[in-house]
């Protein structure tokens, strides 16, 4: 029975059902060059454009509904290579709002596909506990068929509390869109007095996209030669090394990886003093921008006596804390939210 | 055709298939003035006499539109002597190129938080802006105190206020309504992104417009950018598959 269910069969003879997590260390040579890797600074967080499944499948005389299998057995095996560099956080884009103007076979294709590789994934429960890994689904899930909506739910609320690694599936997902909705999210709760105009700022926005549990990441790696965003992380990118190689993504090795790294490390100086120095310069903003809303507060307000050093400097540090506050109950809020609609979906899954 | 005796590769760039609008990061002035043994300011006005031969290049080549990142929110932060000379050869330049921009029918633009700008920078500017305003063959975007995510954020603050007051309502809110709210709502979207200097990042400029934007990093440094440098950069453009999304054979 458990050997029938992880078969899928193809036109062109049998693919095993692939699991998502994959056993194994690296070989010696493997070993010694990710040792080597290691002595320098390395990216704790990287992304993957994985594209070329379809070229790959063409170059090999396939079906394509086999390059893009092909292509998540490669992803398996990178998340792995990931794990033994000590890379603890990986993005993928598997899919965007774009790719529903395929043709109707491929989406189906891919959607059944993605419906396979989820049920697989609530099949390894105990693996994931194991190795501590922690899926998360990024993206606009109403687009999705409901079946598909529900298993993502299933296996996101499954491996919520896992915490030694992190997969991030971008899946029904743009970076405008993610964007767009981020900015609903907050013009609601400006509108529900939740929070004020002013309280929106470059933090406030990273919280409410999708990846707001992650740190923005530190590399990007798009695979087949294209040279491109393609709406993918837009905002979060904007201060990691972006990184094209040539190789197919089903193609891609152990040594690409290494060689993307090696770049990273290559250009880590001038990219962390650009982050740092943008970093610096957000918290001069907001502490500017809290001066200003408390002298404007005070105006009005106030008895028309100018108040002492001391006083203004209380009244800011006020203003600044319940700021904070007002912006993390609005936070709660959403995390309800979107919990909310997971626990949902799990439940009409289970009444199914 | 543009008398460029310097290019052969001129004749290979089909003039069909230009990038309308096409952006440029000029990174490298002050990794030039080190190379050279000069003093950072020097980089810069060096850097501004790139500027100018790229802008006539984009111009008599047919360009639509040329957006270039010359001051970003950042670069505030610098030491004040470098921002002063700055801000002196942004106002210079104004002054010595608006016959050139007439002579060309380049329309000036400037997007960025304008404000910060000291005042005699702001007026001439927009000195050059008005007596531009008129002018079709190519628009010229300077980013100035520019961030891209500031600009977003500024979107933000814009629409929330809209909305408090009825005047958007939430469910309208989506990519076409936030594009109308940017600094560059009237420009198309980038097609070709250009970056000196061997940069591989974005660094904070037109994250929202660079979606589907083919990206080109060069390792030239800013001040030694050609002409003939910028015809590679369009040549490997015109040779690369948009696809925005789709397959292949779609697009055919």
């Amino acid at each position: 029975m458990m050997w029938m269910s992880t078969n899928i069969f193809y036109s062109r003879g049998v693919s095993l059902n692939m699991s998502w997590i994959r056993e194994g260390e690296l070989n010696l040579i493997e070993k010694l060059s990710a040792n080597i890797l290691k002595a320098g600074p390395m990216p704790k967080h990287v992304a993957f454009i994985m594209d070329g499944n379809r070229r790959y499948a063409r170059k090999r005389q396939m079906e394509r509904q086999e390059g893009h299998t092909q292509g998540f057995d490669k992803l398996a095996e990178t998340l792995r290579w990931c794990l033994n560099l000590s890379i603890h956080e990986v993005t993928v884009y598997a899919f965007s709002i774009e790719n529903f103007n395929r043709s109707k076979d491929e989406v189906d294709g891919l959607m059944e596909l993605a419906k396979q590789k989820f049920i697989r994934l609530l099949e390894e429960q105990e693996n994931l506990e194991k190795h501590g890994v922690c899926i998360r689904v990024l993206g606009d899930l109403t687009l999705l068929p409901l079946d598909l909506q529900q298993h993502i739910a299933r296996a996101v609320v499954a491996t919520r509390t896992h915490n030694k690694c992190f997969l991030n599936v971008c899946f029904a997902y743009t970076s405008r869109h993610e964007i767009a909705n981020a900015v609903r999210e907050m013009a609601w709760g400006v509108e529900q007095g939740l929070i004020k105009s002013s309280d929106v700022s470059e933090a406030l926005l990273s919280q409410c996209l999708y990846s707001s549990n992650s740190p923005n990441p530190d590399l990007l790696i798009r695979t087949s030669g294209e040279v491109r965003l393609s709406d993918f992380l837009l905002w979060q990118t904007s201060h990691s090394c972006l990184v094209f190689q040539s190789v197919l993504w089903p193609e891609y090795s152990f040594w690409n990886l290494c060689d993307a790294i090696l770049q990273y490390q290559l250009n880590h100086r001038p990219l962390q003093k650009a982050r740092d120095q943008h970093r610096e310069g957000q918290a001069l903003q907001q502490h500017e921008a809290d001066r200003a809303c408390v002298a404007d507060l005070l105006q009005h307000h106030g008895n028309g006596k100018p108040l002492d050093a001391q006083r203004r400097q209380e009244a800011l540090l006020n203003y600044t804390a319940s700021r904070e506050e007002r912006v993390q109950d609005f936070l709660g809020v959403l995390q309800h939210k979107r919990d909310s609609f997971l626990t949902d979906l799990t439940s009409q899954a289970a009444l199914a | 055709m543009t008398k460029n005796q310097n290019s052969h590769l001129m004749y290979k760039i089909n003039t069909d298939n230009l990038p309308n609008h096409l952006a440029i990061i000029m990174d490298g002035n002050g990794r030039w003035a080190k190379q050279k043994g000069f003093l950072r300011t020097l980089g810069h006005e060096s850097g501004s006499k790139s500027v100018k031969k790229i802008i006539k290049e984009c111009s008599d080549l047919g360009i639509g539109f040329l957006t270039l990142y010359a001051f970003s929110t950042e670069n505030w932060n610098r030491p004040k002597l470098e921002v002063d000379t700055l801000m002196r050869v942004l106002i210079n330049s104004l002054k010595k190129e608006l016959p050139t921009l007439l002579e060309n029918n380049i329309k000036m633009n400037a997007i960025g938080n304008l404000e910060k700008l000291p005042k005699n920078a702001q007026k001439e500017l927009q000195d050059v802006i008005n007596k531009t305003k008129d002018n079709t063959k190519m628009t010229l975007t300077l980013a100035l105190s520019y961030g891209s995510r500031e600009e977003i954020v500024n979107v933000v603050k814009i629409i929330s206020d809209k909305v408090k007051n009825n005047i958007i309502s939430i469910d309208t809110i989506d990519d076409s309504i936030i594009n109308e709210h940017l600094y560059t709502h009237n420009l198309p979207d980038v097609d070709l992104l250009i970056r000196t200097s061997g940069e591989h990042r974005i660094s904070n400029f037109l994250l929202w417009q660079i979606a589907y934007a083919e990206l080109y990093f060069t390792d030239v440094l800013w001040p030694d950018f050609k002409q003939q440098d910028l015809h590679e950069a369009i040549i490997s453009y015109q040779k690369r598959e948009r696809r925005f999304g789709k397959t292949s054979e779609q697009i055919k």
